[in-house]
């Protein structure tokens, strides 16, 4: 699943990310590299961005920048999510 | 001297610690080898006097962004007695980094640790003796904000650039960040404890009405509406205050004192000289409350919100969130929104928000609107006829950026931080507004002096009846007449550059009637449509010398700011000719 996908309020990990090196740096900077959790708080209208939140980090990016990241879910976020569908 | 430099990501409060140190009296100016200006302030630390400089906020300093080569490039070119590196206390899980990349270079580092309140509101405790004996230096907690801890750092300072010969780093050394994560996760494991469950914060639950779907973006028009009712509410009777003292101090001691001298110099030096000072006076309560407004937005962590609904709109447009702001604020005035680009760090991207802006219909140009729409409509179509000109401005504005975008491709990597929400210092506020009507009157007057003197020169010689303003419309007038602007209106337009307010009064002038009497011989002279096609060139051709001067010093590049002048002549000729003509072919 990539990150544009993943549903609002549900933690996940980087999988991989295709995109380039500086917004992959400033990524970083902002705390969203691998070994970190990652939750989308909301999506811009006009398909606008998304609010990531990353530990105590909020920040905003575009769609398309987050269709380039492949996340996974977490275990026990995946878990919540399944109930809920229940 | 001794030299300390400030670095740190952005949102850390970076600038209102420096403004703490230096009690305000920061100056800005180019650094030699760099293109643009940096902060800079000169204190007495124990007894010797200290160069502070205030860099740009840095992410990674292995980084390869646009937007952070100045900070690089100041580090790697200067010797440095310290490195006051400031971190948010609240966001170390990330900041850290910049600590060991600083310290794997041996930079004289000393670490202060702001929002240090917010933090310990958050219930984050910090092991400070634990981190310095880690990182090896000096690491104090303060809030830039409140002054606290402050005295304590500048003491630290002092000590460390006492014991330290000054050094300089080669960043090219610089560890890439992605290899100290793990030292950066270590360092926050042992040393910084938060709760693992954090209540809901006042920021998540204001954001929820603030960017909500359906009533986020009214809100967001609201406040823009109330930021210019503010501004105009009370800048306009401080501006109106300012030209009564000037108009007083021209007539009544100038002219008095003039009328000795010879013609020329007296109506040089008053009618020149005095009337472009006069213009840049005027303008400055206007930039004055404007960015203490702008830095009421964004300190409280307002404008990134709204960058964040607009920036799907803009996207399309090659430019982001932020530009919206900027075009929504040039409704105002074009002056104070060509300078507020600069939180637009990448240069192209900034650069086409620069030649977007001037379309923005602003308040001088409502003025003529207004007088213009209310002599030549009826009571019912003025006010359709206005809000057609606020459409064609942002129809016009936007397709400038959609016709430039793919010149003025930007390279940056857009994320935008979304901080939590904060009340604004009244102190920052204040060195704000003041500090860029400063830089304004400093860099833009030279420009809007000699714009003037040259406009009273064109106009009064070789002599008022047939002075070269006379000639060069009669000149222009095969160009004019095809767009229906008469001779006597195109004097006008020349005036017009000086300032948009001047062409009323220049029609005045020129009519020898004011007022309704003015609006009464506008109404025989011009019809609906020639009157329209001449608000169309007013809207869309050079707003004014301020303006120029402004995107001149903004954008460091006359071609630019020449190509600005030329296309919007061009485009302000295209658009008025297509309407007129058109109209005139439908049988109107």
């Amino acid at each position: 699943m990539t990150l544009a996908d993943l549903p609002l309020n549900t933690l996940a990990k980087i999988l991989s990310t295709q995109l380039s090196p500086d917004l992959t740096q400033r990524l970083a900077a902002l705390g969203l590299h691998a070994e970190r959790d990652i939750e989308v708080i909301r999506r811009g209208f006009f398909n606008g961005p998304l609010q990531l939140r990353v530990a105590s980090t909020d920040f905003m990016l575009r769609r398309n920048d987050a269709r380039q990241i492949v996340v996974l879910v977490l275990p026990q976020a995946e878990a919540d999510l399944i109930a809920v569908a229940a | 001297m001794k030299r300390v430099a400030l670095v740190g990501m952005p949102n850390t409060g970076k600038s209102t610690l420096f403004n703490r140190i230096t009690g305000g009296t920061a100056r800005t100016a180019n650094w030699p080898g760099l293109t643009v200006d940096l902060a800079s302030s000169r204190i007495l630390l124990g007894g010797a006097m200290v160069q502070m400089i205030d860099l740009p906020g840095i992410y990674d300093l292995s980084g390869v962004a646009e937007d952070e080569r100045i900070t690089q490039e100041f580090l790697n070119k200067t010797e440095l007695d310290a490195i006051l590196l400031v971190l948010n206390a609240t966001q170390l899980d990330r900041q850290l980094v910049l600590a060991l990349q600083l310290k794997a270079l041996g930079a004289p580092l000393i670490i202060a640790l702001n929002m240090s309140d917010e933090a310990k509101q958050a219930g984050v405790q910090i092991n400070l003796q634990g981190l310095a004996a880690e990182i090896g230096c000096p690491v104090l907690k303060i809030s830039a904000k409140h002054g606290q801890g402050v005295p304590d750092l500048k003491e630290a300072l002092n000590r460390l650039i006492c014991q330290q010969a000054p050094k300089q780093i080669a960043l090219a050394h610089a560890p890439a960040s992605n290899t100290l994560h793990q030292d950066e996760a270590r360092l926050y494991s042992r040393f910084i404890l938060r709760p693992a469950i954090l209540p809901p914060s006042p920021t998540a639950m204001l954001d929820r009405w603030v960017l909500h779907p359906l009533l986020g973006l009214p809100l967001f028009v609201l406040m823009m509406f109330c930021l210019f009712q503010l501004t105009y509410a009370i800048g306009v009777p401080l501006q109106d205050l300012m030209k009564e003292g000037l108009e007083w101090l021209k007539s009544d001691i100038l002219k008095v004192a003039a009328a000795s001298w010879p013609p020329f110099w007296s109506g040089f030096l008053v009618d020149g000289v005095f009337d472009g000072l006069s213009t840049v006076l005027t303008f400055i309560p206007i930039i004055f409350l404007f960015f203490c407004l702008m830095a009421i937005i964004e300190d409280s962590g307002y404008f990134s919100r709204a960058a964040f609904m607009m920036d799907g709109l803009m996207a399309r447009l090659g430019m982001d969130g932020r530009g919206f702001v900027m075009l929504m604020m040039g409704f105002g005035c074009n002056v104070p929104a060509l300078m507020g680009t600069r939180v637009i760090r990448d240069r192209k991207a900034r650069l086409l928000t620069m030649l977007a802006i001037p379309f923005s219909l602003c308040s001088a140009r409502l003025q003529i609107f207004l007088f213009l729409t209310g002599a030549l409509f009826s009571p019912l179509q003025a006010p359709w006829v206005l809000l057609s000109l606020y459409f064609a401005s942002i129809f016009i504005s936007m397709g400038t950026a959609l016709l430039l975008r793919g010149r003025f491709k930007s390279t940056e990597p857009f994320t935008l931080e979304l901080p939590p929400y904060r009340f604004p210092v009244l102190r920052q506020i204040f060195l704000r507004g003041w500090g860029e009507a400063a830089g304004f009157v400093r860099l833009a007057s030279t420009m809007i002096v000699i714009g003037v003197v040259l406009v009273w020169l064109l106009s009064n010689y070789p002599n008022p009846q047939h002075s070269y303003s006379t000639l060069i419309a009669g000149f222009f007038q095969p160009v004019l007449s095809p767009i229906g602007i008469q001779a006597e209106l195109s004097i006008a337009l020349i005036f017009g550059f000086v300032a948009k307010e001047v062409v009323l009064g220049a029609l005045a002038v020129i009519a020898g009637q004011d007022g309704t009497a003015l609006a009464h011989h506008l109404s025989i002279v011009l019809d609906p449509v020639s009157a329209y096609s001449f608000m169309l060139f007013s809207l869309t051709y050079v707003p004014c010398v301020s303006t120029i001067a402004a995107m001149r010093k903004e954008s460091n590049s006359v071609a630019l700011t020449t190509f600005s002048v030329v296309y919007s002549l061009f485009l302000a000729w295209v658009l008025s000719f297509i309407f007129y003509q058109g109209a005139r072919i439908l049988g109107f």
